[in-house]
C-alpha cells in the first residue's frame, strides 16, 4: 500500500484574502489546518464557469489540495465542507481582523495545527453574534502562544507567586506581569482578576474588558514591529460609537 | 546610456497596469517599439488626452468628459430611483442589460478592511449629498455579492437608516437557466433564504 505524502492530501482551510492574478486567476492566502499559512495561485478562478466561483470566499470552510515546491503553490482543488460562516457588520469586521492577524503574525509554511480549530471556533462564535471582545481576546491569546510569545497569566514574574486577583500588576510585554511598585512607568497596568479571567476564559466585566484590550494590543504591537492593523483602524472608522472589539484607534500606538 | 533609461521607464510605467508583471511589461514594451510604433504613438496620445479631459460626473461620480455624464443629462431617467454600484464596469453591465431606468451612484470601489480601504476612500459623502439634493425614494444597493461587497452594503444601509428612503438590495439566487445540480452550495443556500412567495392570489 502506498501512502501519499502529506502535500498531496486534502486538508481543511480558510481563505484569508485574495487578489486578482493575471486576467483569469486569483492569488490567494489560505490558512490551512496542517500547513499553516500558504500562498497559492488559483488558476482560472475568475472565469465565469470556474468551480472556484462562490467557493473561494473568506469564512467559507474549505477542503483544499495544492502542489508546488516554491513559495507560491498551485491550488489544484477547493471544495466547501459546510456552508459559509455568515458574519455581518461589526462581527464581520472582527472576522477580517482575525484574518489580518494571521496574515501578519504567522510565518508562512509553519504549521499551526492547534490554532486552526481556535480560529474556526472564533468565527462560529462571531457568526452567533457572540461577545466579540471575549472571542477576540481568547483568539489573540492562543495566537501569541503559537508564535512563541505566549502571555504570562499565572505568575508574578518578579516574585514567582501566583497571580492575586486583588493586586494591580504592571505587565511588561517582554517579561510578563510584575507587582506594580512604581519604579517603572512602561508596560500596562492590569488587575490580577483580568489576568485570571483571560487565563481561565471566564466572563469579562467591563473593567476587565478594557484592561485586557489594552494588554493584548500592547503585546501584539510589540511583535507586529510597526506593521499597522488596517482592519482595526477601519473598525473605529465604521463603528465609532461602538466600544466592542478592537475599537478606539486613537489609543493605538502603531 | 540614454536609450536604456527610456526603455526602463516604459517598462516601469506599464507595470502600473493591474496584472502586469516585469516579464509582461517587457513583452509589451518590445512589441510596441519593434512592431507597432504608430500604435504606441496613438496610445500615448489617447492616454494624455484621457487624463487631461476625463473627470467625475458631479451627480453619479462615473467617469465623464463633462460635468454631467450622458446618463445624468438624458432627462428620461426615473429620479426616484438610485442604484449604488462599486465600479464604472458594473454600471456599464447594468446599462447594457437595460435592467434599470433610474440614476446611478458609482462608489469607485468597496470597503476592503485588510487593505485599509475605508469609507473615506469611496464616494460615501457624495452619496449622502445626492440623497439630500434629489427626490430619491429608493436606493438599490447593487454592490457585488462578495464578502467585501456585502460589508459595503451593510455599512451604507446603516448609514442611511435614519433617512426616509427605502433601501433594497439585489436578490441573490439561482441564475436564469441554472440547474440546481450544478449550483454551488452558497448560492443554493442564499436562494433558499431569499425565496419569494409563489402563491397565486385568487379573487
Ligand atoms: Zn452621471
Amino acid at each position: 500500500m502506498t501512502t501519499f505524502p502529506r502535500r498531496f492530501q486534502n486538508q481543511s482551510a480558510f481563505l484569508l484574502q485574495h487578489r486578482p492574478y493575471s486576467e483569469t486567476s486569483l492569488l490567494v492566502d489560505l490558512f490551512t489546518e496542517k500547513s499553516g499559512r500558504i500562498t497559492a495561485i488559483a488558476k482560472g478562478a475568475r472565469r465565469l464557469k470556474s468551480s472556484y466561483r462562490g467557493v473561494l470566499l473568506p469564512f467559507q470552510p474549505l477542503s483544499v489540495l495544492f502542489t508546488g515546491k516554491g513559495d507560491v503553490k498551485t491550488l489544484t482543488g477547493a471544495e466547501p465542507v459546510r456552508s459559509r460562516i455568515i458574519l455581518s457588520r461589526d462581527h464581520l469586521m472582527c472576522g477580517f481582523y482575525l484574518n489580518e492577524l494571521i496574515l501578519k503574525m504567522l510565518y508562512r509554511y509553519d504549521p499551526y495545527e492547534t490554532l486552526y480549530p481556535v480560529y474556526e471556533r472564533a468565527l462560529d462564535e462571531l457568526s452567533r453574534k457572540s461577545d466579540a471582545e471575549f472571542t477576540l481576546r481568547r483568539f489573540e491569546k492562543y495566537l501569541l502562544e503559537q508564535v512563541g510569545y505566549g502571555l504570562h497569566l499565572q505568575r508574578d514574574m518578579s516574585t514567582g507567586l501566583p497571580i492575586d486577583e486583588h493586586v494591580v500588576y504592571r505587565y511588561l510585554p517582554e517579561v510578563g506581569p510584575i507587582v506594580n511598585n512604581s519604579s517603572r512607568s512602561d508596560g500596562v497596568l492590569i488587575h490580577g482578576d483580568a489576568l485570571i479571567a483571560l487565563d481561565q476564559e471566564e466572563v469579562f466585566t467591563e473593567r476587565v474588558r478594557r484592561e485586557l484590550k489594552q494588554l493584548n494590543r500592547t503585546v501584539l504591537a510589540t511583535h507586529l514591529q510597526g506593521k499597522p492593523l488596517n482592519s482595526r483602524r477601519m473598525f473605529a472608522q465604521l463603528y465609532p460609537g461602538k466600544d466592542s472589539a478592537e475599537t478606539q484607534a486613537k489609543h493605538v500606538e502603531f | 546610456m540614454k536609450e536604456g533609461h527610456a526603455i526602463e521607464q516604459l517598462r516601469r510605467a506599464l507595470r502600473r497596469l493591474p496584472g502586469v508583471g516585469p516579464k509582461t511589461a517587457q513583452r509589451m514594451a518590445f512589441y510596441l517599439l519593434e512592431r507597432d510604433r504608430d500604435g504606441a504613438g496613438q496610445l500615448a496620445e489617447a492616454l494624455t488626452e484621457a487624463v487631461a479631459t476625463i473627470k467625475h460626473c458631479t451627480r453619479c461620480n462615473n467617469f465623464s468628459e463633462e460635468n454631467l455624464c450622458p446618463i445624468c443629462t438624458s432627462g428620461k431617467r426615473d429620479e426616484s430611483l438610485l442604484c449604488v454600484v462599486e465600479t464604472p464596469a458594473d454600471l456599464a453591465t447594468i446599462e447594457q442589460a437595460g435592467a434599470f431606468s433610474g440614476y446611478y451612484l458609482v462608489l469607485m470601489g468597496h470597503l476592503s478592511p485588510l487593505d485599509g480601504i475605508g469609507p473615506d476612500d469611496l464616494a460615501v459623502q457624495h452619496l449622502l449629498k445626492v440623497l439630500s439634493d434629489y427626490p430619491i425614494q429608493e436606493v438599490i444597493l447593487a454592490t457585488n455579492l462578495t464578502v467585501e461587497g456585502e460589508a459595503t452594503a451593510d455599512y451604507l444601509s446603516d448609514l442611511m437608516a435614519l433617512s426616509k428612503v427605502q433601501i433594497s438590495r439585489l436578490a441573490r439566487g439561482v441564475p436564469v437557466g441554472g440547474e440546481l445540480e450544478y449550483m454551488d452550495s452558497n448560492t443554493l443556500n442564499q436562494a433558499f433564504s431569499d425565496r419569494r412567495a409563489a402563491r397565486v392570489e385568487l379573487a
